[in-house]
């Protein structure tokens, strides 16, 4: 698979998102990315940025961003890294919006941009600081809006342990993502996983079978990987299905992270 | 971003071309409220060559549409191609400005206005 990339760092000063924008008009252009894309990813990334600049650092100083564009399996990807405050966007709550609000400048109307406009969104909070990665599919007919299975996740390492959030749909396409996630998290060292579905709404076949798939992987790592926040209804079908049996599932975020640290398993 | 500054009949107009980002919505701000300030009764905005509005150009518009209305002027759009349009209304912002498809139809509403409430 061809993978074209590009990148640029840039001080914390507004101005900046410019040299952005022509990075990544040039990047789009050269690779023929429909102008409707670099559209919405030019609102995400200046939405992204300008919140970075604004609101990341306590400080005057001059603080590095660093954003980097790709290209890969028929995805248009933009990773900005700051080492500013923790803050993640796809927890971030959106108060209703209103055109008073807008204006004043609150009430959330670039985290709605950014999260209508993604087709995926995966935050990482690094002893470094954030990273954020946005994700349009190029290879797709429709719209974000149109479409019904967006899927956002985050995760948050602490030593050899990883909190994976997950909301949105679990279906084919989303469960995936969230596969491909969870193998990146135990090949980059995490042998600990909590993954809180506590906003997943859906769950299909191929969402249980990633769990299982990296419930396994992480077992054979030598770790473990334990459910949490489901909600009541897909509790229920969890344990009808006779799932429970083989997947480790916890009530809450900290019931999971004790199971994990308790006892592996046996 | 780039602003061109023109007549529609008895109307100013402004056409402003390119991107509308955290970078240059304050530049658009300060003109378009300039413009209403302007003693006149309705100022037609021409999106018609915007590649995109970021949350930082909405909001340029709606201190610009405040400003107005508080000194008598409706700011009256036109132009919206479809990814603005969509912009808009995951905005919800399609009922909040007056929109109409051309400068044309922006003149007749405005009109409209001032005939239901005439500036006293």
């Amino acid at each position: 698979m061809t993978v074209h990339s590009a990148k640029i760092t840039i001080i914390n000063r507004l101005p900046e998102i410019r040299c952005v924008a022509d990075m990544v008009d040039a990047f789009c252009a050269r690779h023929a990315v429909p102008q409707r894309l670099v559209h919405e990813m030019q609102v995400v990334l200046d939405e992204v940025l300008s919140n970075v600049i604004r609101h990341a650092f306590t400080d005057d100083a001059e603080h590095e961003i660093r954003v980097a564009l790709e290209l890969s399996g028929g995805d248009l990807l933009a990773v900005v890294e700051d080492d500013g405050i923790a803050f993640d966007p796809t927890r971030a709550r959106v108060d209703k919006l209103t055109a008073e609000r807008a204006r004043r400048g609150e009430g959330g109307l670039g985290i709605t941009f950014v999260r209508a406009l993604c087709d995926r969104i995966s935050y990482r909070r690094e002893a470094t600081g954030n990273s954020l990665c946005v994700a349009k599919r190029i290879q797709s007919a429709g719209s974000p809006a149109e479409r019904t299975s967006s899927l956002n996740m985050s995760d948050v390492r602490h030593g050899e342990t990883s909190v994976l959030s997950v909301s949105g749909r679990l279906d084919t396409a989303n469960a995936h993502a969230m596969k491909t996630r969870l193998e990146e998290l135990i090949g980059a060292g995490a042998r600990q996983l909590a993954v809180d579905l506590s906003l997943v709404t859906y769950i299909s076949s191929a969402g249980f079978w990633a769990l299982l798939f990296a419930a396994n992987l992480a077992e054979r790592a030598g770790g473990g990987l334990v459910v949490c926040g489901l909600r009541d209804d897909l509790a229920q079908l969890v344990e009808r299905a006779g799932l429970a049996q083989i997947l480790r599932v916890a009530a809450s975020r900290e019931a999971a992270l004790h199971a994990l640290h308790a006892s592996p398993k046996d | 971003m780039d602003m061109v500054a023109t007549q529609w009949h008895e109307f100013p107009a402004i056409e402003v071309r390119g991107r509308i980002d955290s970078s240059t919505a304050s530049d658009l701000q300060e003109r378009l409220c300039a413009l209403v300030r302007g003693g006149q009764a309705g100022l037609i905005v021409d999106l018609s060559q915007v590649a995109y509005l970021s949350s930082a150009g909405f909001r340029a518009l709606l201190v610009a549409a405040k400003a107005g209305e508080d000194g008598g002027c409706h700011l009256a759009l036109c132009g919206l191609n479809g990814e603005v349009r969509r912009l808009f209304t995951i905005g919800g912002f399609d009922e909040v400005f007056l929109i109409q498809s051309s400068r044309e139809d922006c003149a007749l509403q405005l009109r409209a206005r001032l005939a239901a409430a005439p500036p006293q």
